[in-house]
Order: C-alpha cells, then sequence, then structure tokens
C-alpha cells in the first residue's frame, strides 16, 4: 500500500464523518429522516460486525435492531465532540453483539460455531460484501503487523466475545500475560492506524 | 499509583474491547483512573477499526428500524450514559469542565478595545475533539437568552435552567464580597484571568482565546503553596472564551499556575509554566 493511500483515505471519511454527526445530531431532535440518513450511511458497517460476531443471520438482524434503536433512544447522548459518529455507533453495536454471544450462547455453543465460522463463513460473507473496505484492508494489514499471541488474544476478544478470563483458559496463558497482550496489542494497532475513526 | 489503582487501571484495553466481565466492567467505570479512562475510549475507537467489511443489510430492517423509532421515545441527554462514555468524577487529576462566557461581556474584551483578538477562527479537528472527549463543554449562550445569567463584576456567565452546581460555584467565587483578579497574558497572545476568593478558599480562570493544546498535550492547573504543587484539575481550550472553577482548596498565599502536560494530566508539573499568579 502506499502512502498516499494511508494518507488520503481518513481524509475522505472525516468528510463522510461530519455529514454523519450533524444527521445525528439533528436525529437527537426527534429527526426521523436525519436518522434514516444515519442509518443508510452506516448500517452496512454495524450489520458487517454485528453478523461477523454472531455468524448467525438472524440473530445479527435482531441485534442490529436493537442497536439502531439504542442509538435511536440515546442520540441526545451522542457527543460530536466526543469521536466519530460510525465509532460510536460500532461501538453500541459490538456491545450488544457481545452481549448477545454471552446470553444466548453456551461456551460449548460458542466453541462449536467459532469452529465453523473458521472453515465456512468468510466465504459466505464475501459473497455478500456490499463493498470492500479500505478501512478493513487497512485493519486487516496492521493486525498481522503484530505477534502472534498479541493478534490471537484482539481477535478471541473482538470477534469471538470471549472475557479475559475466557481467552486466558483458551490459549493457556496467565492472566496477566493476556491483559499485556490485549494492551499492547491495542496500543501498536493504534499506533499503526493512527488515532483516525 | 497503589497496585489496587493500578489493577484496575490495568483492565483500559480490555474494557474497550468489551472483553471484562459485568462485574470487571463496572469495577472499571466506576474506579478507572482519568488516564486509564482516556486510554480506554482511545483504544475503543481504534478497535472499531477492526469493524471488517460492510455487508448489506436486508431491506426489511431498514423498514422495521424505521417503524420502530416513530413509536420509541428518546432518551434526555443528561443521564449519564451506558455506553461508550467512560466519563466520571472521581480521582485526581480531575477534568475541568468549562462553563462557555459570552464573549462580547468579557470586561477585558470591553476595556481594551485595541486588544488584538487572538482567537483561532478554525473549528476544532477530529483529532482534537478526541483529545478532548473526556467532557462535554457547556454551553451558555441559550442559557442567557432564557434568562437565567448572572452579570457578576462584568462577566456574563451562563447558568443553565434547573442550576448547575459547578457554575454556581464559579459564580459565586466571581462575586464573592473579597474576590480579586489578575489579568495575565498568555505566551499565545490571548488573555487569562484569575479570579479568586480568599474567604471561599477557591479560583477561577477564565481564559479568552487561549489556543487548543498541541496533540495528546492538556491543560492542567496546580495550586503552588510551600509543600510543592498540587493538582486542580486539567482543561481544554478551543480559542473561545472559557470559564473553569479550579479544583480544590486555595490557601492564603498560594499561587495559581498553569502547565501543558500529557493527556490525562500529571502528577506534578512536568514542564514550565505558561501561567503564574500569585494570590
Amino acid at each position: 500500500m502506499t502512502a498516499l493511500a494511508l494518507v488520503s483515505q481518513p481524509a475522505i471519511l472525516r468528510l463522510v464523518e461530519t455529514t454523519l454527526e450533524q444527521c445525528l445530531v439533528r436525529a437527537a431532535d426527534g429527526d426521523q429522516r436525519a436518522f434514516a440518513e444515519v442509518y443508510d450511511a452506516t448500517s452496512s458497517r454495524v450489520f458487517g460486525l454485528v453478523l461477523r460476531i454472531l455468524v448467525d443471520r438472524a440473530q445479527a438482524e435482531e441485534v442490529a435492531q436493537e442497536v439502531y434503536l439504542e442509538a435511536w433512544r440515546q442520540a441526545k447522548r451522542f457527543d460530536p465532540d466526543r469521536g466519530a459518529a460510525i465509532s460510536w455507533l460500532l461501538q453500541i453495536a459490538h456491545a450488544r453483539a457481545i452481549d448477545r454471544v454471552r446470553a444466548s450462547q453456551s461456551q460449548r455453543d460458542r466453541d462449536a460455531r467459532i469452529g465453523v465460522r473458521d472453515t465456512a463463513v468468510p466465504i459466505d460473507l464475501v459473497s455478500e460484501q456490499a463493498e470492500v473496505s479500505l478501512e478493513a484492508a487497512r485493519a486487516r494489514k496492521a493486525l498481522r503487523e503484530l505477534s502472534d499471541p498479541q493478534r490471537q488474544a484482539i481477535e478471541l476478544a473482538y470477534f469471538d466475545g470471549l472475557t479475559q478470563t475466557e481467552i486466558a483458559e483458551r490459549v493457556g496463558a496467565p492472566l496477566g500475560t493476556v491483559k499485556t497482550r490485549l494492551r499492547d496489542g491495542m496500543v501498536r494497532l493504534r499506533g499503526i492506524l493512527g488515532a483516525t475513526a | 499509583m497503589s497496585d489496587d489503582q493500578r489493577s484496575i487501571d490495568d483492565l483500559a484495553a480490555a474494557y474497550a474491547l468489551d472483553a471484562l466481565s459485568a462485574d470487571e466492567r463496572a469495577r472499571f467505570e466506576a474506579l478507572a483512573s482519568p488516564e486509564a479512562r482516556a486510554e480506554a475510549a482511545a483504544l475503543a475507537d481504534t478497535a472499531t477499526l477492526l469493524a471488517g467489511d460492510a455487508v448489506a443489510a436486508p431491506a426489511s430492517l431498514r423498514v422495521s428500524v424505521l417503524d420502530a423509532i416513530g413509536r420509541e421515545p428518546q432518551l434526555p441527554a443528561e443521564a449519564t450514559t451506558e455506553r461508550p462514555a467512560t466519563e466520571h468524577a472521581s480521582a485526581q487529576p480531575v477534568a475541568l469542565q468549562p462553563v462557555s462566557v459570552e464573549s462580547q461581556s468579557l470586561d477585558a474584551r470591553a476595556t481594551d478595545p485595541n486588544r488584538v483578538s487572538a482567537r483561532t477562527s478554525d473549528g476544532p479537528g477530529p483529532a482534537e475533539r478526541r483529545a478532548r472527549a473526556r467532557w462535554r463543554p457547556i454551553r451558555a449562550v441559550g442559557a442567557i437568552a432564557a434568562g437565567a445569567a448572572l452579570l457578576l463584576g462584568g462577566v456574563a456567565l451562563g447558568s443553565q435552567l434547573g442550576g448547575d452546581s459547578r457554575q454556581e460555584a464559579l459564580g459565586a467565587v466571581v462575586s464573592a464580597a473579597d474576590a480579586e483578579r489578575t489579568e495575565v497574558a498568555m505566551p499565545d497572545g490571548s488573555t487569562a484571568t484569575v479570579i479568586w476568593s480568599a474567604e471561599r478558599g477557591q479560583s477561577a480562570i477564565l481564559f479568552d482565546g487561549l489556543s487548543a493544546a498541541p496533540e495528546g498535550r492538556t491543560y492542567q492547573a496546580w495550586y503552588i503553596d510551600a509543600d510543592g504543587p498540587e493538582s486542580a484539575g486539567t482543561f481544554e481550550a478551543e480559542g473561545g472564551s472559557t470559564a473553569f472553577l479550579l479544583d480544590g482548596a486555595l490557601s492564603a498565599g498560594s499561587a495559581v499556575g498553569v502547565t501543558i502536560e500529557p493527556d490525562g494530566g500529571s502528577d506534578a508539573p512536568t514542564t514550565d509554566p505558561i501561567l503564574v499568579v500569585e494570590t
């Protein structure tokens, strides 16, 4: 990837996010059309994340609906000074999807599901993609720059919804080591990807 | 930092990744230091970059979402955000809450018409917004229009309807019978006015046009006495007219200082002060 691509793409995102933030602020005043614009601009990314975590399409739709209802209810609490609208939505989406994973699945179910996903699911996802995000490609590249244990810990947390304690059990490492891997890995990622959400 | 505090602050990355149990999460939200909260917010921001490729949502989802919001009430702004907000007022150094001041009513401006405004015209960029992401400025203009302004010593402070203890305390300092003030020129050409009341043991600083701290840095106020400097809170600036009530107690003869510190503030000043006023 050229340096130019790394620099120019976030600049475009900032432009998009400004508009999104304005729409979300208007939605906070009860403007349903503005909220529809937020939905249209973000739903594929929110759905992509929720589907990746939950794998099951029906569940992903339910959770995505919950995410947008929560965003609507809490829109007044979105503060553009605190960050980008897409980041705010994706954080809600992640928390909701992880809550669903933990609430609806036993550990055993989850293990089985993760095993299935590791083989079959990415193919399905590719066929369904509306767009291949440059940002996602950057993130994948950045993840590859981490050490294997760091990347594994972050992926088990972010995509599989494991708690740090569960990660420690899964990989057979002390909890303190897992905490360090998560922290060092995330700080490194932030260094690579920059501060732009 | 105590071991207990460190063990809580060590949860910041896991918190950002939603990788804590409910108990651990509650513990972090209640007890984390401002530095750890800032780190968690920043890393949560980074985590969203991992979200992956977009997948078109089914058209039926759009219909049902837009239908549902028509029946769904919205929550008020002032309650604590469940997530992803991470702001809490607790451990040192405290992040000071700004009170925006009607610039036209700043007496510094009224008495010195030749003063060149040093305010910056550019709005904050995304990076700066994130750097300031730990609190929410109070916008006073609308409240003044609503008739709730306090006109004190030539400075109009907005007081939101319903009351805000911080603004009331700020007003009390400014209007105290023994209130004293000193105006100082800041290195960036802007003006600061330190106002203190020995009787109340409190002080405030009004900034007019103070530019934003460099990226990754924050302003931090200090009370400095014979025992050395003590943090009086961190704050951000964005070039406008803003007042801060300092955290902690002003003791007789203390000096008020401001330094530029790494984000989240420091335990003791690490740079030379850009403002020092002896009370």
